[in-house]
């Protein structure tokens, strides 16, 4: 069976996992979508989700470390969709009393879909992943 | 592409002040948001102005919702004035509901705990 083909070269970006980051991630990956062919809908969709999924990585990826972590985003088309990851290095999804936030990010960005692959990153961490329809 | 740096004004006169946001609220902005904030005293009014916001995601609406337990605890008033386009879409603010009460203007019993006056425009 042949893959589909993407007709864009994948997209890979690592920041620091802070909060000046966040911006820069959204627009990166909106960048890659719209190129993907991506409505404005869609867009909006994209930038709140990988909002989101990078915020959440910023606040609960690396509580306490010495050094700041990184977080990897990466978005690949195969033809008309968009798979994007936002992956720490972090210490995964476990309970944090001391949360910063209202939680309310995971909901929003909608991470639950069954049909996603869920490698864990190197070194562990917690990935993301948002199969968007373009 | 580009985004649109954060910024706030904020104008004071008398009993009533003004917050005016514009570009991308998320979490690099809080600081700067939470900075702007004035100290209001009871009977007094505050106006977040949304309008020009360009983006918001769902962990910013934590500082609305302080302003609002703020304003409830201190016998100030608040009102949003809700922004247009992408941050209403499928976003973290309610983009449609609660309506405010006509019968009982500032409350929204129906459908959301939070009690701030959203004005349309």
């Amino acid at each position: 069976v042949t893959p589909p083909k993407s007709e864009q070269e994948p997209l890979y970006r690592a920041w620091p996992a802070v909060p000046e980051s966040v911006a820069a991630a959204r627009s990166a990956v909106a960048q890659y979508a719209s190129v993907c062919g991506a409505s404005a809908d869609v867009l909006d969709a994209i930038r709140l989700a990988v909002s989101e999924a990078f915020t959440n990585a910023v606040l609960h990826a690396y509580p306490g470390a010495d050094q700041v972590g990184t977080v990897e985003v990466t978005a690949e088309q195969a033809d008309r969709v968009l798979l994007v990851a936002v992956a720490d290095g972090g210490r995964g999804m476990t309970p944090r009393i001391d949360s910063p936030a209202l939680g309310f990010g995971l909901t929003a960005h909608r991470a639950d879909d069954p049909r996603l692959p869920r490698p864990a990153p190197r070194g562990g961490g917690t990935p993301v992943w948002m199969r968007i329809a373009l | 592409m580009d985004f649109d740096t954060f910024s706030v004004d904020l104008i004071q006169d008398g009993g009533m002040a003004r917050l005016a946001l514009t570009g991308e609220l998320d979490l690099a902005a809080v600081p700067t948001l939470e900075a702007a904030i004035p100290n209001l005293a009871a009977g007094e009014l505050l106006v977040v102005d949304l309008r020009d916001l360009t983006f918001i995601d769902s962990s910013r609406i934590h500082v609305l919702m302080r302003l609002e337990t703020a304003a409830r605890d201190d016998g100030w008033s608040l009102v949003l004035v809700r922004p247009t386009g992408s941050p209403t879409r499928p976003g973290p603010l309610p983009p449609r509901r609660p309506r405010p009460d006509r019968r009982c203007p500032g409350r929204h019993p129906r459908t959301h705990p939070h009690t701030f006056r959203l004005l349309t425009e």
